[in-house]
């Protein structure tokens, strides 16, 4: 066996290695912190943490006063007011119930979502503009993976000067894509109206399309 | 004769007696004196060797241990137990707490300090392991001033300065703790108070939780 061909080997194990190292995905991990107290019923699985709590889970950030962790079912459940930060997206709400095991959070009451988005178009001084666009309404459920979320109980969207009202509404991150439905209403800068059974806005576009069998348009002339 | 020789002759006898009844009666045999021992000042005054000791308070069994040696110093008044096994501490006529350890020192007050691997056991499972460890019955607290290993319930914590009140069901630490539970739960914290028979952990303070998904 040539010394080349051995070296051919050696290199070819070697990537095989690096390879199989890169497919073992790093194990996930739910760090919680707080600072007043924890109570710990190992029994039950039950977490108490007081004061100041953050919890890391990936990029995601919950923030509140007082968390009800479950170590055995892997939930986190919060009643009093939470703050949660995951890449360009900010959620507070009155309540949070969190299922880490299957990414997903569903927060209600009081709902606020401001989702800064960069837009294709470009300012005077050529960088990308930016965009924030609030989402208001009374329950959400969020996939902590892929950041989509479904918006349910009466939507209220402001987007620069537009403001849309909707019974549901659903984002698709990975197309910047809100739909909205039922009893759909756009309202534009100049206070046009725009009523539709079904709208669709795109976060990183200064557009919105509207659908539907019946399309009311109001404007002033 | 004349008065001379017989003078000589009676010194030389009186002599012969004096040295036979000095070597005979008065002088130390040798062999006597290679054989007395040196004192041993580190000695006990008393060595009991394979024991079994308990203790009664109002008709009742209050602990019971197994002893390999006991020695009561000449000097202080602390007795020491060595190889101490089968230690069971009784509460409600019953086995409470089961606990061994290589070494204790009982003092006046009948207080004891263990040490040398001291393991303490609830119904035949291992509940506490730590160098060393003192017990106060009056009080029912044991203090651990080194580090302890607790396991209970599937959890293992690993703590400092620790305190077990036996009245109140209760361990407190004032150092930092390491809370293991199963191989997916890991707590730090510090100042954990832990119930028994609740089985509930308390900390004040900061804390910092684990999971591995």
């Amino acid at each position: 066996m040539s010394r080349t061909l051995i070296r051919l080997m050696s290199v070819a194990m070697l990537a095989a290695i690096v390879l199989a190292a890169g497919t073992v995905s790093a194990a996930k991990q739910v760090t919680i912190t707080a600072t007043r107290k924890l109570n710990y019923q190992g029994a039950k699985g039950d977490a108490m943490v007081e004061g100041n709590v953050r919890i890391e889970y990936g990029s995601t950030i919950i923030n509140a006063e007082k968390v009800l962790f479950n170590s055995d079912t892997k939930t986190a459940k919060v009643d009093g007011g939470v703050r949660i930060a995951q890449d360009n997206i900010v959620i507070t709400a009155d309540k949070m119930d969190a299922d880490f095991k299957n990414d997903k959070v569903k927060v209600s009451g009081n709902v606020k979502l401001e989702l800064t988005e960069t837009l294709t178009e470009m300012d005077e001084a050529g960088k990308p503009k930016k965009d924030v666009v609030v989402l208001l309404t009374s329950s959400m459920e969020i996939d902590i993976n892929t950041n989509d979320f479904k918006a349910t109980g009466g939507v209220t969207i402001t987007k620069n000067k537009q403001k849309v009202q909707a019974g549901e509404a659903a984002y698709v991150d990975a197309e910047k894509k809100m739909t909205l439905i039922t009893g759909v209403m756009i309202e534009t800068e100049d206070g046009d109206t725009v009523k539709s059974e079904k709208a669709v806005v795109y976060t990183d576009k200064e557009a919105f399309e509207a659908e539907g069998e019946k399309i009311e348009i109001n404007f002033t002339v | 004769m004349n008065l001379r020789t017989g003078l000589v002759i009676f010194l030389v006898l009186a002599l012969a007696t004096a040295a036979v009844y000095y070597y005979g009666f008065v002088a130390p045999e040798p062999e006597a004196a290679k054989v007395q021992a040196p004192e041993d000042k580190d000695a006990p005054e008393v060595l009991i060797k394979g024991l079994s000791m308990s203790s009664w308070t109002d008709g009742e069994k209050v602990w019971e241990m197994e002893v390999e040696r006991m020695e009561l110093p000449r000097f202080g008044r602390n007795t020491v137990l060595y190889d101490i096994t089968d230690g069971t501490i009784f509460r409600d006529k019953g086995p409470y707490l089961g606990f061994s350890a290589g070494m204790a020192k009982v003092d006046g007050r009948n207080r004891m300090e263990f040490s040398g691997g001291v393991v303490v056991d609830s119904e035949g499972k291992t509940l506490m392991a730590a160098e060393s460890m003192s017990w106060d019955p009056a009080t029912q607290k044991v203090t651990v001033p080194g580090e302890a290993k607790i396991t209970a319930d599937g959890s293992t914590v690993l703590a400092k300065n620790l305190i077990v009140d036996l009245n109140d069901e209760y361990i407190y630490t004032t150092g930092e703790i390491i809370a293991q539970q199963g191989d997916n739960i890991r707590i730090t914290a510090g100042n954990m108070k832990y119930s028994v028979t609740r089985r509930e952990m308390e900390i004040i303070g900061p804390s910092k939780i684990v999971i591995d998904l």
